[in-house]
């Protein structure tokens, strides 16, 4: 299992007990999605997936500053070391 | 242009501050911004522009005002419901500071109208609440290398960042490949006027330090905050190489065309609201206007400079903006809106369908 560092934005914290920055382990984007479910529960998971299992929109996640919807989505793979950042799209004004 | 002893002391709590100072005061009285959007965002920055001195603020804005505007969008009293808000707005800029030149547009944002919005602006701000008008903001403020501050709010969150064209990462760069109807609408969500207010002094201060020539704080940086728990912070953003408006392999002469002649905007009062918006500006004679819908026994509840608001019948009003731009509510159905514009801008006023659509005719009988 690679061993990766998860960076959360405050306006997501809540979803992690406020924590912004966990090392967790998963071979792919969705395993550490449910990596980090399994830590703070669900709540995290239902912000980011979507009821068909899909990325929500208004979510993007980069791999070591790369956005996943140009990589392979959820099943973009990781390596030791690699940083994972989630960022909620903003609509409105 | 220089100061004059009026507009130093009228600014002279700025110009004390090093943030400004007598140079960068000189370059705001000098300079052009274009607000795209005056509602919840657009009212604040609006506000503090013109009250700040800057030389010539652009405002575009389709909408008309309406009631449940009113608790967030602090430029509008109860007296403007029905009014396009480009006019509410100028009027109501021209009161916080005569000095400032003012520039209104009726526009519907879109591909084919966003050159004619933001041309000759030395910073464009975000105002908007559509993820398309957004993007064909973003692609044109690339195309013609003009600073770009970009805002969003809904509920209790808000976001901002500076997009510097060939610098900084654009917009869809870091929020690629969104689409309206996936995306939560303040009609329904609702939003927290403290959001708006915090992301709009964020973009106002960005666009300071731009026309002052200072670096952007948010240059490659997105602020987040959330008013519900006062969490906030900067978080990086980073260019996206593969991105198809400022990576290496972008072609912005494509048009993506994502201009919609009817949209159904849901959830405005319990009222269905169609907006129609035409390929180009139709520059609309609101006298002429005023004068057939009064022979016609049309009632017209809200007369402006830039706009029209009548009763079609009991249950449908329709406003027309100079630019076009009509917005239709109370129709039941896309079809009936089509018609109800065509009776009064096609058959009415004589203005050419291809001007409104290509195939407006063929869509009238299809829809
Ligand atoms: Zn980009």
């Amino acid at each position: 299992m690679a061993e990766v560092k998860v960076l959360i934005p405050a306006v997501m914290s809540s979803s992690t007990n406020g924590e912004r920055e966990v090392d967790v382990n998963g071979n792919t984007v969705i395993e550490v999605i449910d990596e980090l479910s399994k830590k703070y529960g669900e709540d995290f998971k239902n912000k980011v997936i979507d009821n068909s299992g899909n990325l929500k929109p208004i979510i993007n996640v980069y791999v070591n500053d790369e956005n996943i919807k140009f990589l392979e989505d959820l099943h973009t793979k990781l390596k030791d070391k690699d940083e994972i950042l989630f960022l909620p799209a903003v609509s409105g004004g | 242009m220089e100061l004059s002893d009026a507009e130093i002391e009228r600014y002279s709590r700025q110009i004390v501050m090093d943030e400004i100072g007598f140079e960068g005061q000189q370059k705001l009285k000098n300079a052009r911004v274009t607000v795209i959007g005056v509602g919840g965002l657009g009212s604040p920055i609006t506000q503090q522009l013109v009250a700040m001195g800057i030389g010539t603020v652009r405002i575009v804005d389709r909408d008309v005002v309406e009631i449940s505007n009113l608790h967030r969008q602090v430029l509008y009293g109860d007296e403007d419901v029905g009014l396009s808000k480009a006019e509410a707005a100028h009027d109501r800029l021209k009161r916080i500071n005569p000095k400032v030149m003012i520039e209104p547009l009726t526009l519907s944002i879109n591909d084919d109208t966003v050159d004619e919005a933001i041309n000759n602006s030395d910073v464009v701000i975000d105002g908007l609440d559509s993820v398309s008008a957004r993007y064909s903001i973003n692609r044109a403020c690339v195309r013609l290398k003009i600073p770009y501050i970009f805002g969003s709010a809904i509920v209790t969150t808000g976001s901002s960042t500076s997009i510097i064209p060939g610098k900084t990462p654009c917009l869809e760069c870091f929020q690629p490949a969104l689409k309206d109807d996936e995306m939560p609408k303040c009609g329904t969500e609702g939003v927290h006027p403290a959001i708006l207010t915090t992301v709009s002094s964020v973009q106002v201060s960005e666009a300071i330090r731009i026309i002052i020539g200072k670096e952007p704080n948010l240059a490659n940086k997105l602020f987040l905050a959330d008013v519900a728990n006062l969490d906030y912070d900067k978080v990086k953003i980073i260019k996206q190489l593969k991105c198809n408006v400022c990576g290496p392999d972008a072609d912005l002469t494509i048009k993506k065309s994502k201009r919609k002649l009817i949209e159904d905007i849901c959830g405005r009062e319990g009222k269905s609201v169609h907006i129609i918006s035409p390929k180009e500006n139709l520059e609309i004679n609101l006298d002429k206007l005023n004068n057939i819908l009064e022979n016609d026994n049309l009632e017209i509840i809200r007369k402006g400079e830039l706009g029209t608001t009548l009763n079609y019948n009991e249950k449908i009003t329709v406003s027309i903006v100079t630019s076009g731009v009509s917005i239709i509510v109370g129709a039941l159905e896309e079809k009936r809106a089509l018609e109800i514009f065509s009776e009064i801008i096609i058959n009415k006023l004589k203005i050419n369908p291809e001007k409104v659509h290509n195939e407006f005719q063929k869509l009238l009988k299809v829809n």
